[in-house]
């Protein structure tokens, strides 16, 4: 049991080191990766327990040493997070199989998202800043080569713009870093905090501010957003959109929570800040959102605008805050994922990316269209689905915090949300073909290939599943970590 | 530092590849040879001198001096220090020997090698030399050595960057003369001493700063550093491993005696010094970068980027304190084994292709994938991710920087970082990726190099992470058993 945070990390990272060394048929590559990517999930699933529990899981051997030890160990914000990692890897996977049954350099294409697997999990599962920082740089230098996995011009400059933000990124954690330990001597999780006010200190929680904010893709630090989730393949950009991004909440939480005092975060205002930009991030994703026509643009506009949510949620600093903040970070990774699979599934069959040529698509491709429905009502906010409950547990945490104004916010963005998704659904159904997007009649409904319909079936339906289950053990959970928190 | 027991070891080793050198001119144009006993008088003198570590490592400080160099004699020091440092020359020397083995110099190899081997001798001798005198008769052969391996192509271009190697190498051995005499005149000592030995006299300043320019000048301070690109530009690339993996070391070493075992620490605050020097670091370390953003030529590039990494070790060096002189001396390490893995690459790739240019690499990747895959770590470790080399050294350098209160500084580190990502990182990815380069995939083939050269690139692109994987990086235990005994 205390080794599964270690196996949960290092199983698909071995994975991919036996595929690049000796797997040279599809099939076996195809396997493997299954296989590594499902076993790694298992470890983070029958984590699961334990967080129920309030248990801390791991054992005290440190490995490497540049200078600082990682530790590999798990509580429950860190199986909370990996458990939706780890599944939403093993669904891209399942879905890549098809998606890129004709694409280039396969072996190279799963190796990465295996390792991308270990290094997001490996972001969640060791036990301080510095575990962190490692599998971020990681976790950077494989999301780059995931990016510009198509290698024309568009995905390299796009590439290009992610590496070097996010390398400033790392610096800027870096940076924070060395002065947290400078101050404290350590850098490990104790909740409630442990370094002191300070001036240091407060540069040092703007220095993660913007780092973890780059990740995050939190105005004005998302340019590098709209590019690199678009340029990607479309199981990787469910994955950045999904999961890459929430790694930077994920630090926030923990440089918030588990390493800063309340008081060394009061003196320079940093939840003040943290909540403008939050808001801001909310804006201009959904106002940026609108005006794309590219529909991965579009959707990854939209990331912009839900990640807002979960800063939103973690600025409050509160119990219910912090409880809407990390379901939304689950309802989140669901409903993009579903996104993205739809829009991935949408150009693999007919070479549309366009919002503008998806008139009457519904027609063609039933089942990914529903799915897509699905997911849009989701991120609008709709009861029952996943989305609703977040927005219910951020709403009501601003009114108790006494900022009602945060609510408007919140409805208006929903309302910017179902301005932008809805005319998609609803041409996709009832739109009339424009003559040169006609669609042929020789093809049939849903044509297409199984692995990438189920995987996006299942997410869909993941989208509202939990509301019908009792209790809603996703919410739970959440709840169950604010508390330990506050 | 009172005199200890009789020891032989640091005689013997340099003595012993003294003798090697003069085998190695005497055998002639053997190739396989010589270079067998080049590497058999660098691995024997490793071992001799191995064999000081149980004394050195208790923290023990052993001198001998010979009557035999007016006015206080030859001597040689091991400590703790010097030994380490003389391990790392070696072992690097080695590696590079190896490659030179197979290198194809196409002609004068016993010239070359003789060189190479004789420069091994006296960069040792640098380090374990006890005094000033002594470490300048080391350091003078050392730097006059090294113009056969520049002028080696005997073109033009490289006989242009001899002159220019020679006339500073000359201008430093003056400065390094007068700040000689000045010392001996006011402290009538040369010998390292703990705390240093020299008095705040009117004349100390001029001897500080001449000792300066000649170490400056090895280690590519600026504005002593204009000899770097062109002769990394024309030597072989070997024979610029060599200069940055070890001779340049040399330089920065001579800095560290200086400030610490002659001057002392308190002079240097006292007469604000070290601030001179940090800033020295500092634009040796940004200018230096941004000559290797601008540089087109691989060689040349590298050479900017030796430069604004020597430039790591002597900020570490004025900060003055415990966590940035351990952070200085780990670059010593660090930057042997990323720079050295780097310029082998480089040499494997001029050798094979002929390819100089940065612009014509595309692709190189899918032509030698063993090579650009140690550059490419080599790179990384550069930029400093963790949990390579580098970021270790980046890491303790920040400590210092905030332990003298400077925050600031840590800015100045990460921008060089970021330019080392900005000239390092594009020519990795060229050479894998880009729309011209997805049909290469197919016609994969393996590097085609010599096995000693691919071993010698593989040895330091291995020393660039290893150190870091077990649960104790053993060479930073070392590190900061050295900065313990240097300051405390």
């Amino acid at each position: 049991m205390e080794y599964l945070p270690l196996f949960s990390v290092t199983i698909p990272l071995l994975a991919a080191g036996i595929m690049l060394l000796c797997c040279r048929s599809e099939l076996a590559i195809k396997l493997l990766a299954l296989l590594g990517s499902a076993l790694s999930f298992a470890a983070s699933a029958g984590m699961l327990p334990a967080l129920a529990a309030g248990q801390i899981l791991g054992t005290r051997q440190g490995y490497l040493s540049f200078p600082l030890h990682i530790y590999f160990q798990a509580d429950g914000v860190s199986i909370f997070f990996a458990v939706i990692f780890s599944f939403c890897f093993f669904l891209a996977i399942i879905y890549s199989f098809s998606y890129m049954s004709h694409g280039h350099a396969k072996l190279r294409y799963y190796a990465l998202l295996l390792v991308a697997q270990s290094a997001i999990l490996g972001v969640v599962m060791t036990s301080s800043l510095v575990g962190l920082f490692l599998f971020f740089e990681l976790l950077a230098v494989v999301s780059y080569l995931l990016v510009i996995h198509e290698e024309d011009a568009v995905a390299m400059s796009a590439g290009a713009k992610y590496l070097f933000m996010t390398i400033v990124a790392g610096f800027a954690i870096f940076f924070g870093l060395v002065v947290t330990y400078f101050l404290a001597g350590r850098l490990d999780y104790q909740v409630g905090g442990y370094v002191a006010a300070s001036p240091l200190a407060g540069a040092a929680l703007f220095a993660f501010l913007i780092g973890c904010g780059l990740k995050a893709g939190m105005f004005p630090l998302h340019i590098w957003l709209a590019d690199a989730h678009p340029a990607a393949p479309a199981p990787v950009s469910a994955l950045l959109s999904g999961c890459m991004i929430k790694t930077g909440a994920y630090g926030l939480i923990r440089v918030m929570h588990y390493v800063y005092t309340p008081q060394a975060m009061q003196a320079v205002s940093y939840d003040q800040v943290l909540l403008w930009l939050a808001v801001a991030t909310i804006f201009l994703g959904s106002a940026l959102a609108l005006q794309q026509d590219h529909l991965k643009r579009r959707l990854a506009y939209s990331s912009v605008a839900q990640i807002g949510y979960v800063l939103l949620g973690i600025a409050l600093m509160s119990e219910q805050a912090l409880q809407g903040a990390l379901f939304h970070v689950f309802s989140h990774a669901l409903m993009k994922g579903t996104l993205f699979f739809c829009a991935g599934a949408i150009v693999t069959q007919t070479r549309k990316q366009y919002v503008s040529q998806l008139q009457g698509i519904g027609r063609q491709l039933p089942v990914i269209m529903y799915s897509f429905a699905l997911a849009a009502v989701t991120i609008v906010g709709i009861p029952p689905f996943n989305a609703f409950f977040s927005k219910w547990h951020l709403a009501a945490a601003s009114l108790a915090a006494g900022q009602g104004s945060l609510v408007a916010v919140l409805v208006i963005s929903s309302l910017l949300n179902a301005l932008y998704y809805f005319p998609i659904v609803v041409n996709a159904f009832f739109g009339n073909e424009a003559e040169e997007n006609k669609f042929g009649t020789d093809r049939l409904p849903d044509e297409i290939p199984r692995s990438m319909l189920w995987s996006t079936a299942l997410l869909a339906l993941l989208c509202v599943l939990f509301a019908f289950v009792q209790p809603h053990w996703p919410m739970e959970l959440a709840r169950r970590i604010a508390a330990g928190i506050f | 530092m009172e005199a200890g027991v009789f020891i032989w070891q640091p005689q013997a080793a340099v003595g012993l590849l003294l003798v090697a050198t003069l085998l190695v001119w005497l055998r002639g144009e053997k190739a396989r040879g010589s270079s067998c006993l080049t590497l058999f008088a660098l691995a024997g003198a490793f071992t001799i001198l191995a064999t000081l570590f149980p004394w050195v490592g208790a923290g023990e400080i052993l001198r001998q001096t010979y009557p035999i160099l007016p006015p206080f004699g030859f001597s040689f020091q091991a400590d703790l220090l010097s030994v380490s440092l003389a391990l790392l020359f070696l072992f690097s020397g080695f590696v590079i020997a190896l490659y030179i083995a197979a290198y194809p110099l196409k002609h004068d190899e016993r010239r070359f090698k003789t060189a190479f081997l004789f420069i091994m001798a006296c960069a040792s001798g640098v380090v374990l030399a006890g005094d000033l005198l002594s470490l300048f008769l080391f350091f003078e052969a050392m730097s006059l050595a090294f113009f056969l391996l520049i002028i080696h192509n005997r073109t033009r271009e490289a006989v242009a960057a001899t002159y220019k190697f020679i006339y500073l190498t000359v201008g430093g051995s003056m400065c390094y003369f007068i700040a000689l005499a000045i010392v001996f005149v006011q402290a009538n000592s040369f010998a390292w001493t703990a705390g240093g030995f020299m008095s705040a006299a009117s004349l100390s300043a001029l001897a500080f700063w001449g000792f300066v320019a000649a170490f400056g000048m090895k280690a590519g301070m600026v504005p002593l550093h204009f000899w770097l690109a062109a002769a990394y530009g024309q030597a072989p690339p070997p024979a610029a491993a060599l200069s940055s993996v070890i001779m340049m070391k040399t330089g920065a070493y001579g800095m560290a005696r200086i400030f610490h075992h002659v001057f002392g620490l308190e002079m240097l605050s006292r007469q604000g010094w070290d601030i001179l020097i940090l800033i020295l670091a500092l634009f040796t370390i940004l200018y230096g970068s941004f000559c290797a953003f601008a540089e087109r030529d691989l060689l040349r590039r590298l050479a900017y980027s030796s430069m604004a990494q020597l430039g790591y070790i002597l900020f570490g060096l004025a900060l003055l304190n415990y966590a940035a002189l351990v952070g200085g001396f780990f670059h010593f390490l660090a930057h042997g084994m990323m720079k050295g893995t780097m310029l082998l690459c480089a040499g494997a790739i001029v050798s094979k292709t002929g390819k100089r240019k940065i612009a014509d690499l595309a692709g190189i990747a899918w032509q030698m994938p063993l090579t650009m895959a140690c550059f490419s770590l080599a790179a990384l470790t550069a930029v400093g991710l963790p949990p390579m080399n580098v970021f270790v050294v980046k890491w303790y350098l920040s400590l210092g920087a905030l332990s003298a209160g400077q925050p600031l500084l840590i800015l100045f580190l990460l921008a060089s970082s970021l330019l080392n990502a900005a000239y390092y990182l594009p020519i990795v990815f060229r050479a894998y990726f880009g729309a011209e380069n997805r049909d290469l995939h197919a016609s994969l083939v393996w590097d085609r190099l010599p096995w000693p050269m691919t071993v010698g690139m593989l040895l330091f692109a291995a020393g660039c992470i290893v150190f870091s994987l077990g649960p104790v990086n053993l060479p930073l235990e070392l590190t900061k058993r050295i900065a313990t005994g240097f300051l405390y």
